[in-house]
């Protein structure tokens, strides 16, 4: 069972943000839960093609982090209502429609959170 | 009592009330005298309100019984709150969490066919008319006795509930259900994830609020901690315009895991700033119900505590587990007794961030609120920067802020015979009689008070005066000085007090006591554990303190243990024991579940014949297994990644040494478990006992299974000992037990415990006069200390101790068949209170 519930993570990913940039493809997501420690980046899965932390982007506050260096030593702070955009540095093609996403994170707090969603492009 | 709410406050019989509570766990303090003691220490620190979960599990053992009486008498309980004139929040679940075997629901439920604990599975709402069943039945056995108090101010249902998508359906029954059985009180749910979930359904919302789960992290380093208690007005007040807000859980401490850090730990961690933070901050949010949770420590005996937890559960509270009032108690009873002082509970936001300039403006948190109540505002102030800030405020008053401190400042308040215009120093408490009263401010460094609206202003120190304002500065202030303005026949005297005076402060009615470390008996007796000089003061005579010296408490020596008994108490792993009356496996499956066993100790036996190479197990949490008496393997699988058990499957090589590969061997397996998950992020149904067994090469073994330990279900008797001395000479598990007497006064508290500390057994489980009081887990778990409850003593008891040290080898080492020179454990204490009568220091 998912320390969060589907609604909650559906609120959390910002609908419409999925798009296709020079870099690869980006989305962003919302805290909207609280003050969060993130001490890892799993991965990024997009329709079945899983992503690894190396080529994750986390761009917050206008600045940016790879996601392998996110850790419990070196951990990501979000605060409530922050935006964060995650980039995944990767020729992807997206396709028409729905495209599904799924993000695995870390929290100091809950654990393995896994974030899936569906958005178009 | 008549009770109603609006967006401010909860009203009881017209009245605004400032809900101030704390909660306790009934079922982790043994005895109605605890109840009472923790109350009492509740009460005196200024708590309004005593917060109760309900738990189904513990009171009831089988489908259809029900236990009300003894230490499961919740009557009692509510009469003491109802004696005490504090009202109750009543939390009957079902499901309560609270780090609880099966989060407090009764282990019978598990077998029930067909049945969706919570309504819910893998996150999604899964309608289950069988719980609903049973869920009725516990609200009808609860319900009534909670109605016959009419101290219950509020009503929970459920705990910390959410399902995937939220689907109200199952809230709306257990509202109706409340309703329908007579609850008339407004009924809330706590919503974990503070998004205004089922806020639709209930009459009050509220909320948890924990800014710090994570003990490896020091909340000091992060200053956006109480974000979510930061923008609570904002973000979480509008998700039910019609009531208060209410955070049915504000944080007042953690609770400590095996492998965990242990409660010293987490007590610096919180220290007295934190719980300080939390109120305020809430409080700076126009929140006027909070409830600390935990108020007060308890220990999880018996077979109480989910298998994430260890005995203790002080969870670092204000009241700790022993019953101590700690550092954090007194913070709270600081803030108990200004919200008595000052009712805030009517106010409305003026401004969020004021200006401010000065050493610090980074992590600085300020509110104005306007007091409808009180005429005045409030400005909250907080500073949670490593250094102390010092700053200049929009209006010209100057204010100084400790690291990490929060304070909350009168702005324009009128007292009887003069104004505060500002303060930098905090108001402690305040007591009236007539035309006179006398406040009680913190002395804090650095910061000022300015006052005016007086005829007359009387003081020992520097007074500055500017037009008809008087500046009272900090650095002219000793602890205890004061001054007294008049105005007409008017009085009002200020008495100054450093922490540490503050905290040995106590009001009772129309008096102050200085010197005592905390107050019982409905504030009849004051506590004291050294020599102290008590100053005491009555608002009705002539507001002068009188002093009167109190001598060290008297010395009571502790009891002893000195001769220590020993027995064998595993006859089972004997091949020759018989145990022909077991049942065998229901369905060919090992678990507790499907064999209906909830003992926390499982005996498997079966035969095979031939030999054996491999065994591949799986179970939970501690298991031996033995191959014709001898043990030929342990392990522990006590293993939780981010809060979720880990399955293991274990496989190893058998021992040839032990097998008779032309006769019949006999495989015994002894499983201990831990409790059930609590159930918040993991499902509840997890068994226990063996999981999983397959050996290779497969063999056809009929298993029979029994829980409990031999001396465990033959209740202990003298006679059972003996028969177990002779029972076998080859067992793994030892008994040993000691008496000691104990003589009650109702003149000390003294609160003993058993000392582990050098006790060289790596496992065993500790009784009190045959209640399991504790589980003692040298590499496992930081305790070492276990308390004895006072209600489990009587005046001769006996602690016994069953030893599990897997390691055979371990245990011959430490000479258990000479206990005497072995067992190294003693009876203790943290420190004796002597307990005097108020009235006869007053």
């Amino acid at each position: 069972m998912n320390a969060l519930p589907s609604f909650i993570l559906k609120k959390i990913y910002q609908q419409g943000s999925l798009q296709a940039t020079q870099e690869g493809v980006s989305f962003r997501l919302k805290n909207i839960l609280g003050p969060g420690i993130v001490t890892g980046i799993n991965f990024i899965k997009i329709n079945d093609q899983i992503y690894n932390s190396s080529v994750i982007k986390i761009i917050k506050s206008g600045v940016s982090v790879l996601a392998g260096q996110i850790t419990c030593e070196d951990p990501l702070l979000c605060k409530l209502n922050e935006d964060i955009t995650c980039v995944i540095q990767n020729c992807i093609e997206l396709q028409g429609g729905l495209n599904k996403i799924m993000v695995e994170l870390i929290s100091k707090d809950v654990g393995k959170v896994s974030v899936s969603v569906s958005d178009t492009v | 009592m008549l009770i109603d709410y609006d967006k401010y406050s909860i009203r009881i019989d017209n009245k605004r009330i400032l809900i101030k509570s704390a909660s306790i766990h009934y079922f982790r303090l043994p005895g109605q005298n605890l109840w009472r003691d923790r109350l009492n220490k509740l009460k005196a620190a200024g708590y309004n309100t005593v917060d109760i979960y309900f738990c189904w599990g513990y009171h009831s053992k089988e489908p259809g019984k029900y236990d009300f009486t003894g230490l499961r008498d919740v009557r009692a309980l509510l009469d003491i709150a109802a004696e005490l004139g504090l009202f109750v929040i009543a939390r009957p679940g079902p499901y309560i969490n609270a780090e609880v075997s099966l989060g407090g629901l009764p282990k019978w439920l598990l077998n029930q066919p067909n049945i969706i604990l919570r309504n819910r599975k893998d996150g999604n709402f899964v309608y289950s008319e069988v719980f609903m069943k049973y869920l009725h039945e516990w609200y009808s056995r609860i319900i009534p006795i909670i109605n016959e108090y009419h101290n219950i101010i509020a009503f929970q249902i459920e705990n910390e509930y959410f399902t995937n998508e939220a689907e109200p359906d199952y809230m709306q029954e257990l509202y109706d259900l409340a309703r329908s059985m007579g609850i008339k009180v407004p009924i809330f749910h706590n919503d974990i994830l503070g998004v205004g979930l089922y806020s639709d359904i209930v009459n009050i919302y509220a909320f948890d609020n924990y800014p710090s789960i994570n003990m490896s992290f020091d909340w000091r380093n992060f200053p956006d901690t109480f974000g979510v208690l930061d923008n609570a007005e904002e973000n979480i007040a509008g998700c039910l315009e019609t009531s208060p807000l209410f955070v049915a859980e504000l944080q007042a401490g953690w609770y400590d895991k095996w492998l965990g850090f242990g409660y010293d730990h987490i007590r610096k961690l919180f220290g007295r700033e934190h719980i300080n933070i939390a109120t305020k901050t809430a409080l700076s949010q126009g929140i006027t119900m909070f409830n600390h949770y935990m108020g007060c420590g308890g220990t999880s005996w018996d077979q109480i505590p989910s298998s994430e937890v260890y005995t203790s559960y002080d969870f670092a509270a204000p009241v700790s587990e022993i019953g101590i009032p700690q550092e954090n108690y007194y913070k709270a009873k600081e803030i108990n007794y200004f919200l008595k002082a000052f009712n805030l509970s009517s106010t409305v936001l003026i401004t969020k961030g004021c200006d401010v300039t000065g050493s610090e403006s980074e992590n600085i948190f300020t509110v104005l609120r306007n007091d409808n109540i009180n005429n005045c505002k409030w400005l909250f102030i907080r500073n949670l920067n490593k250094q102390k800030a010092q700053f200049s405020l929009s209006d010209g008053n100057n204010v100084s802020v400790k690291p990490f401190d929060m304070k909350i400042l009168p702005v324009n308040l009128k007292l009887k015979a003069c104004n505060i215009d500002f303060s930098g120093m905090s108001i402690f408490a305040r007591v009236e009689h007539e035309n006179a009263e006398i406040l009680l401010m913190l002395l804090e460094a650095d910061n000022e008070l300015k006052l005016s609206g007086f005829n007359n202003i009387k003081s020992s120190f520097a007074i500055e005066k500017t037009g008809n304002q008087a500046i009272i500065k900090s650095e002219n202030l000793e602890n205890l000085t004061s001054c007294e303005l008049t105005n007409n026949n008017k009085t009002t005297k200020i008495i100054f007090l450093d922490e540490i005076t503050a905290d040995k402060t106590w009001i009772i009615e129309d008096k102050i006591l200085i010197g005592a470390e905390f107050l019982t008996d409905n504030s009849e007796k004051a506590a004291f554990s050294s020599e102290t000089e008590v100053k005491i003061l009555s608002i009705k005579e002539d507001m002068e303190f009188k002093t009167k010296q109190i001598p060290s408490p008297i010395e009571v020596k502790l009891p002893e243990m000195e001769k220590w008994l020993c027995y064998n108490a595993s006859p089972e792993i004997d091949p020759a024991y018989d145990c022909s009356s077991w049942n065998f496996l229901n369905d060919g499956k090992f678990d507790c579940v499907t064999n209906r066993i909830y003992d926390d100790y499982i005996w498997y036996k079966g035969i095979f014949k031939g030999y054996l190479n491999e065994i591949e197990i799986n179970a939970k949490h501690c298991y031996a297994i033995y191959l014709n008496g001898k043990q030929i393997f342990y392990y522990d699988c006590l293993v939780y990644e981010e809060g979720s058990e880990i399955p293991e499957n274990i496989t190893f090589n058998i021992d040839k040494r032990f097998l008779n590969e032309k006769g019949p061997n006999e495989l015994t397996i002894l499983v201990q478990n831990l409790g059930f998950d609590r159930g918040f992020q993991n499902e509840l149904i997890i068994p226990r006992g063996v999981l999983s067994l397959k050996t290779f090469p497969q063999k056809e073994i009929k298993w029979q299974i029994r829980g409990g330990l031999t001396p465990v279900i033959e209740e202990w008797t003298e006679s059972v000992s003996e028969n177990l001395e002779s029972a076998s000479d080859n067992s793994y598990i030892k008994m040993i037990k000691s008496g000691f007497e104990f003589e009650y006064s109702n003149n000390i508290y003294n609160p003993l415990l058993l000392d582990m500390s050098e006790c060289p057994f790596e496992k065993a489980d500790i009784f009190l006069n045959g209640n399991m009081i504790g589980r003692h887990w040298k590499n496992k778990s930081p305790q070492k200390l276990f308390y004895l409850p006072e209600d489990l003593l009587e005046n001769k008891n006996m602690v016994s101790l069953v030893i599990w040290d897997v390691k055979p080898e371990n245990f011959l080492e430490q000479g258990c068949e000479n206990p005497k020179s072995c067992v190294k454990i003693k009876i203790r204490n943290i420190k004796l209170f002597e307990l005097g009568l108020v009235r006869e220091l007053l």
